[in-house]
C-alpha cells in the first residue's frame, strides 16, 4: 500500500515538474517574440524579405500592397535628425504644392480683404486642437510643430463621426474651452458632412460656433476630402473669420487604407500646408517652424468621443 | 534642442519611472486587453513566476487574484472599486440566501438580485429610460454623463447565475471567499466572458487541470488563432464597415450588401477571438472554460444558430430567464411568448438602445416562425440540400440582422436595408473588386474560414499538433508579425467590451 502511495506522490512530482517546465516554456514563447519585436521596434535598422520592409510594431499602417510598389517614407527619429533630415521633409512638402492640382467642386475664392491679428506670432500658444476623426491624425503632426515652437498644446478633442451639429450645439466644447483656457484654437470639421445637403442648417450651426469663437484666435481647418461636397466648405469659409478658413478640399494628400482619411504621410503634408499658411497668409498667424523631428512624444491631454454614441446636444 | 528629445533608443525604456507609473496607472484612452503587445509580454512575465507557483495552491490563487484584480483596474480604472464591492456583497448575500427557507429564503434572493442588477441598470440603462420618458412624457430630465464599466454586463449575469444557483442549492455557497473572487475576477473572461457558471468552475479552483504538452499546444493555438482572428480579419474589415456606416448616404446598395456580410465575418472574428485567446490563456493556467461558438454560421436554422453563437449568453439566457418564465411547459402560446421576452432580453443586455432591442425582437421572431414550421413542416435533417439552403437562408437572416446591431442608430438601419432592397446593382462587383480588392480577399478568406466543415478543421489542426513542442515559439512569432504588417493605426476594441 505505502508503495502505492509512494508511486502516486513520484507521479503527481514528475507532472509537477513537467508542467513547470511547459509554463516556463510556454512564458518564454511569449517574452521571446515580443522581446524580439519590441527590440526590432527600438532599433534603427529595417529588415526587408523577399523586397518587403518589415513594419514596425509603432510604424504607422501602410496600404495593402507590398513596400516596393510605394513611394519610399523615411522615418526620421529625433537621434537621425541630421541636415539631411530636415531637407527631406522639405522635399515632400515640395511635393505637396507642385503636384497637379485636384479639384473636388466649385473654386471657393475669398478676395475680401482682412487684416492680419498685429499679435505677436512668436508668442508661445496654449492650443487646442477639436475636431472629427481627422483631427485624430492631425493632432499628431500638431504636436510635433508645438514641440518645435514651444507652443502648448494643451488638448485634442477627437469627436469621431462629429459634424458641425455637434460642435455648435454642444456644451461640450464650451466647458473644455473652459478648462483648458487655450489661447489659439484649430478646429478640424467637416469630413462627415461632405454629402450634406442640409446646407442651411449646417450655415446656422457653422455660424453659432464662429460666434462662440469670438474673442478666441483660430484657424478652421477644411476636410481634407478625397470626393466632392456638396458645399460645406463653402458654407464654413463664409461662417469663418474672414482668413481664418483653410481650404484643405484641393491638396493631393496621399489617401489612407480607408480611402477616406489620409494616411500617416498624407497628415504630415497636410498639416506642413496648414502651418505654411498659418504663417504667411492666416488671419491669426503663429510660430510654425517646421519641426526637425517627427512623432515628439505627446503629453497633452486628448479626448476621445464619438459622436454615434455621445451626441452631445 | 536636443536634450528635449527622449532616447528612444534605450532598450531598458521599462526602467524609466516615467515610464513604470504610466504602465501601472489607467488610462481612459489606452485601456488594456488581450491584443495589447504589452499586454502580452506582461503575461509572459507573469507566466514565468506563475510556473513556480504551480504547486503552491493558496498563493497561486492569490497571485492570479492580484494579476487580475490589476488587470480589470488596467481596463476600468476607478470602477474596480464597484466591482470588489460586489464582490463581496455577492459572496455575503449567498452565505444569507443559503441559510434560510421559504419566504425568507425568497426574499433574501430577490433583494441580492435587485442589488447585484441595480449597478448594471444604473450605469448601462439609466439614460435609456431617461430619454425614452422625456420624449414621450415631453418631460426634461438631464441625462447623467456615464461611463460604463468595462465588463459588467458579463459580471453582473455571473453574480446572478452564481446567487440563483446557491438558491436552488444546486451549489453550495463558497466558504472562502477568495474563491469567489477568484471566479469573479479570473481575468481571461473578466470583461467580455465567455459567461461562466459557478457550478463549473469553483470546482477547478480547488482541482486546477495540471498542463501537459497537449493543453499547451491547445492553448498558444486557441490564442495565436485568437489574435489572427480579431486583429488581421477582424479589424481590417471592420474599417470597412465603419466607413460605409458613418455615411451610409454616400454608398450604393452594393457597397452596404458587401458591408452586411463585411460585419457578420467582422463580429465572429473579433468576438470568437477574443474567446479563443480568453480560453487559451485560461488553459495555460490550468481552467478550462466553455466554448462560446461552435461554428454558428454553419446552422441550417436559427434554433441551431443559436445553439453555436456566443452560446454561454444563450445558455445563461435559457437557464436563467427561459425556463423560470415557465419553457415550454405552459402551452404553445406561452413557450412562444416566453422566448419572445428572453430574447428581448438578450437585445436589450447587448445595448440600452431601440435598434437592439429590435434585433432581439426580430430573433425572438425568427425562432417562433421556426418552430412552428417544424411544427407543419416535417423536414429531413439529413437532407444535404434542404441543409445547404436552411445554413443560406439562416445565414441572410442573421447578417439582415446584424444591420440594426451595427448601425449608428435606428434611422440609418432602414437607410442601409432600404438601398440593399431598392438600389442594388451587382454589376458593381467588377468596380468594386478593384477598387477594394482588400475587402473582397478578407471576404473570402472569411467564408473559406467559416464554412469549412468542422472535420476538415480538425483534421489540420491534429497535422499542426504534431509539430514539436519547441517550435510552437515560432508560431507565435509568426503570427504575431503578421499582425504587425497589417495592422491597424489604432487596434479597435473588442466589440464585446461596450456590451
Amino acid at each position: 500500500m505505502d508503495d502505492i502511495n509512494k508511486n502516486h506522490s513520484d507521479k503527481t512530482d514528475n507532472n509537477q515538474q513537467n508542467s513547470r517546465v511547459l509554463l516556463v516554456i510556454a512564458a518564454l514563447s511569449f517574452i521571446v517574440p515580443l522581446l524580439l519585436i519590441y527590440s526590432y521596434d527600438y532599433s534603427e535598422k529595417n529588415i526587408n524579405f523577399f523586397g518587403w520592409q518589415l513594419k514596425k510594431l509603432s510604424s504607422d499602417s501602410e496600404e495593402f500592397v507590398p513596400k516596393k510598389n510605394k513611394v519610399k517614407i523615411k522615418i526620421v527619429k529625433p537621434n537621425e535628425i541630421t541636415e539631411d533630415s530636415v531637407e527631406i521633409i522639405e522635399i515632400k512638402k515640395d511635393t505637396l504644392l507642385n503636384n497637379e492640382q485636384q479639384s473636388f467642386g466649385e473654386p471657393i475664392i475669398d478676395t475680401t480683404e482682412f487684416e492680419r491679428s498685429h499679435a505677436d506670432p512668436s508668442e508661445k500658444q496654449r492650443i487646442l486642437i477639436m475636431g472629427d476623426s481627422e483631427c485624430g491624425g492631425l493632432y499628431r503632426q500638431l504636436n510635433d510643430y508645438c514641440f518645435q515652437n514651444g507652443h502648448n498644446l494643451v488638448a485634442s478633442v477627437v469627436w469621431n463621426s462629429a459634424t458641425i451639429l455637434n460642435f455648435a450645439y454642444s456644451d461640450t466644447i464650451a466647458s473644455i474651452i473652459n478648462k483648458f483656457q487655450p489661447t489659439y484654437i484649430f478646429i478640424v470639421v467637416g469630413l462627415n458632412e461632405l454629402y450634406a445637403r442640409d446646407l442651411d442648417k449646417r450655415r446656422a450651426a457653422a455660424e453659432l460656433l464662429a460666434s462662440k469663437l469670438k474673442g478666441i484666435r483660430y484657424s478652421w481647418i477644411g476636410p481634407a476630402n478625397f470626393t466632392r461636397d456638396f458645399g460645406i466648405n463653402k458654407v464654413f469659409s463664409e461662417a469663418a473669420e474672414h482668413g481664418a478658413f483653410f481650404l484643405s478640399r484641393d491638396l493631393n494628400l496621399p489617401k489612407g487604407k480607408d480611402n477616406r482619411h489620409p494616411n500617416s504621410e498624407g497628415y504630415r503634408m497636410w498639416m506642413d500646408s496648414i502651418a505654411n499658411w498659418i504663417q504667411t497668409t492666416a488671419r491669426y498667424p503663429l510660430l510654425m517652424n517646421t519641426p526637425g523631428g517627427r512623432n515628439q512624444p505627446c503629453k497633452s491631454k486628448v479626448i476621445n468621443l464619438n459622436a454615434a454614441k455621445y451626441r452631445g446636444y | 534642442m536636443q536634450q528635449n528629445i527622449v532616447d528612444i533608443n534605450n532598450l531598458f525604456f521599462f526602467l524609466n519611472w516615467e515610464q513604470i507609473k504610466s504602465f501601472l496607472s489607467y488610462s481612459v484612452d489606452k485601456p488594456w486587453f488581450f491584443t495589447e503587445f504589452s499586454f502580452l509580454l506582461i503575461f509572459g512575465f507573469f507566466l514565468l513566476i506563475y510556473a513556480f507557483l504551480v504547486d503552491k495552491n493558496k498563493w497561486k490563487k492569490i497571485y492570479i487574484i492580484a494579476f487580475s484584480l490589476f488587470f480589470y483596474y488596467k481596463s476600468s480604472g476607478p470602477f474596480l472599486g464597484l466591482f470588489v464591492l460586489m464582490i463581496v456583497s455577492d459572496f455575503l448575500f449567498a452565505k444569507y440566501i443559503a441559510k434560510q427557507y421559504g419566504l425568507k429564503k425568497k426574499i433574501y434572493l430577490f433583494i441580492s438580485l435587485l442589488y447585484s442588477l441595480s449597478f448594471l441598470l444604473y450605469f448601462k440603462y439609466s439614460n435609456f429610460f431617461i430619454t425614452n420618458f422625456n420624449e414621450f412624457l415631453d418631460t426634461d430630465f438631464h441625462l447623467n454623463n456615464l461611463f460604463l464599466p468595462i465588463g459588467i454586463s458579463f459580471y453582473t449575469f455571473q453574480s446572478i447565475s452564481y446567487l440563483v444557483d446557491v438558491y436552488r442549492k444546486e451549489i453550495e455557497p463558497s466558504k472562502d471567499i477568495s474563491d469567489y473572487a477568484f471566479y469573479m475576477t479570473f481575468f481571461p473572461h473578466l470583461v467580455a466572458g465567455p459567461i461562466v457558471r459557478a457550478k463549473d468552475f469553483l470546482p477547478q479552483i480547488v482541482a486546477p487541470q495540471i498542463i501537459n504538452t497537449a493543453l499547451y499546444k491547445e492553448s498558444i493555438m486557441r490564442i495565436t488563432i485568437g489574435l489572427i482572428k480579431k486583429l488581421f480579419i477582424a479589424d481590417y474589415l471592420g474599417k470597412y464597415v465603419s466607413l460605409v456606416h458613418e455615411t451610409p448616404n454616400g454608398f450604393s446598395g452594393f457597397e452596404h450588401l458587401i458591408s452586411m456580410y463585411a460585419y457578420s465575418f467582422q463580429i465572429y472574428f473579433d468576438f470568437s477571438g477574443y474567446s479563443d485567446i480568453a480560453i487559451g490563456l485560461a488553459l495555460l493556467l490550468g481552467y478550462r472554460l466553455k466554448d462560446n461558438f461552435d461554428a454558428p454560421y454553419l446552422a441550417s436554422n436559427i434554433t441551431v444558430f443559436w445553439r453555436k453563437w456566443h452560446m454561454s449568453l444563450s445558455s445563461w439566457l435559457k437557464d436563467y430567464i427561459y425556463i423560470p418564465l415557465g419553457g415550454s411547459k405552459k402551452g404553445v402560446i406561452n413557450t412562444y411568448l416566453f422566448l419572445l421576452i428572453t430574447m428581448l432580453i438578450g437585445g436589450l443586455w447587448h445595448g440600452s438602445e431601440w435598434r437592439f432591442i429590435f434585433w432581439g425582437l426580430a430573433h425572438g421572431l425568427a425562432l417562433v416562425v421556426h418552430k412552428l414550421w417544424s411544427y407543419f413542416v416535417k423536414t429531413n435533417e439529413s437532407n444535404k440540400l434542404f441543409s445547404l439552403i436552411g445554413i443560406f437562408i439562416t445565414f441572410n437572416f442573421v447578417s439582415l440582422c446584424w444591420i440594426f446591431f451595427r448601425s449608428v442608430s435606428f434611422e440609418t438601419a432602414f437607410q442601409s436595408l432600404s438601398l440593399i432592397f431598392t438600389k442594388l446593382n451587382l454589376s458593381e462587383i467588377i468596380a468594386f473588386s478593384v477598387e477594394r480588392k482588400e475587402v473582397i480577399i478578407l471576404i473570402f478568406i472569411s467564408m473559406l474560414i467559416v464554412f469549412t466543415p468542422s472535420k476538415i478543421k480538425q483534421f489540420i489542426y491534429s497535422k499542426i499538433f504534431l509539430l514539436p513542442t519547441f517550435t510552437w515559439v515560432i508560431w507565435i512569432l509568426l503570427a504575431l508579425q503578421i499582425i504587425i504588417q497589417f495592422k491597424d493605426e489604432i487596434v479597435q476594441p473588442f466589440i464585446y467590451f461596450q456590451f
